[in-house]
């Protein structure tokens, strides 16, 4: 039996341009328990209740998240938009959205970005949403991380359903 | 107090397991929300693609790959559906995603995500870039992808060997 502590990897010549190092630490937050958490918001994001905290050893370390998302939609009339974003909370402060949408139609409402939808096509629609995101949250804090949701005005109601979770990463920066 | 390991290839007390691999060396991101749409009769890039410098010839690329909001659109009988491939430059690694889209029905829209993982085994230390293609196999109708500037992602991690 051998271990090795550290809180950096890299390649012995230093990083290539663009890329992280090695894998410090893994953390895998608590899959969904409810059978689905819903919305129909359209204005603002919704916390589920799919969390994961990581503490990073180094404030220059990355934090790679891998979220799978088992994703449900309904609508009497088949048209269907759910729209997910991961939220970041450092040190126990307020979450803000750390990879959503960043466009917005004439109304001002926000699309696109990690979505599950239908026009026309069914009433009830449900599908596995993968997401590998990259974060800097430059902290030595403990860092959380949870997936939010919305969807758009008249198209019914959206949610999360049970297995929804997070995988956290601490890659050498 | 911080320390630093520099290293090329982390590998288990009793090696690395067969058809395996030890641990991470390094590790390059990407997404891309470019709204495609179109025939696709022929195989054609996705503009999904990422690049990685093996440190050392024995390491394999664990490829990791999210396509987002991929479907038919406009209806054209059952069809049309969605077929994508990762390659390595110009090689076929894998066929991924056989029927995205297929309806069965005459519904103007059916789709969802697309998702494979791959271990290569480059054997180089020259850069290697890996990417996406796909094709409408139908023949008919139209695809899309990345419907709304949806987020599709690739992750590549050197995996020591």
């Amino acid at each position: 039996m051998s271990e090795l502590r550290t809180n950096k990897i890299y390649p012995r010549d230093g990083l290539p341009a663009g890329a992280s190092g090695g894998i410090i630490q893994i953390v895998e937050g608590a899959a969904i328990t409810n059978t689905r958490d819903t919305t129909t918001t359209t204005s603002s994001w919704v916390a589920t209740s799919t969390v994961a905290t990581i503490t990073p050893t180094s404030s220059s370390n990355k934090i790679l998240v891998l979220a799978s998302i088992y994703a449900g939609a309904n609508n009497s009339n088949a048209y269907t938009y759910g729209i997910y974003a991961i939220q970041r909370s450092i040190g126990g402060g307020s979450y803000s959205e750390v990879f959503a949408p960043t466009s917005t139609d004439g109304g001002g409402n926000v699309y696109g970005g990690i979505t599950l939808n239908s026009y026309g096509g069914a009433t009830e629609l449900y599908g596995g949403l993968n997401v590998n995101h990259m974060d800097s949250p430059a902290t030595t804090s403990a860092v959380s991380y949870r997936i939010a949701m919305r969807t758009l005005s008249g198209y019914g109601t959206v949610g999360v359903n049970k297995g929804t979770k997070i995988i956290l990463m601490e890659v050498s920066g | 107090m911080a320390s630093e390991l520099r290293v090329d290839r982390i590998i288990p007390v009793n090696g690395v397991p067969t058809g395996g691999g030890g641990g991470i060396v390094q590790i390059v991101n990407t997404y891309f929300n470019t709204s495609l749409s179109g025939t696709v009769s022929s195989r054609a890039d996705i503009g999904l693609s990422l690049t990685i410098t093996p440190t050392s010839s024995s390491s394999k690329i664990l490829v990791l790959i999210d396509l987002a909001d991929v479907a038919k659109f406009g209806g054209t009988g059952t069809g049309p559906y969605a077929r994508f491939w990762l390659m390595r430059g110009s090689t076929d690694l894998i066929r991924f995603g056989g029927q995205i889209g297929y309806s069965g029905d005459t519904s103007t829209y059916s789709g969802g995500s697309v998702s494979t993982n791959y271990l290569d085994s480059p054997a180089t230390t020259s850069a290697v870039t890996y990417k996406v293609q796909w094709q409408n196999v139908s023949g008919a109708g139209t695809i899309e992808m990345n419907a709304s500037a949806a987020f599709s992602t690739m992750t590549l991690m050197e995996v020591s060997g």
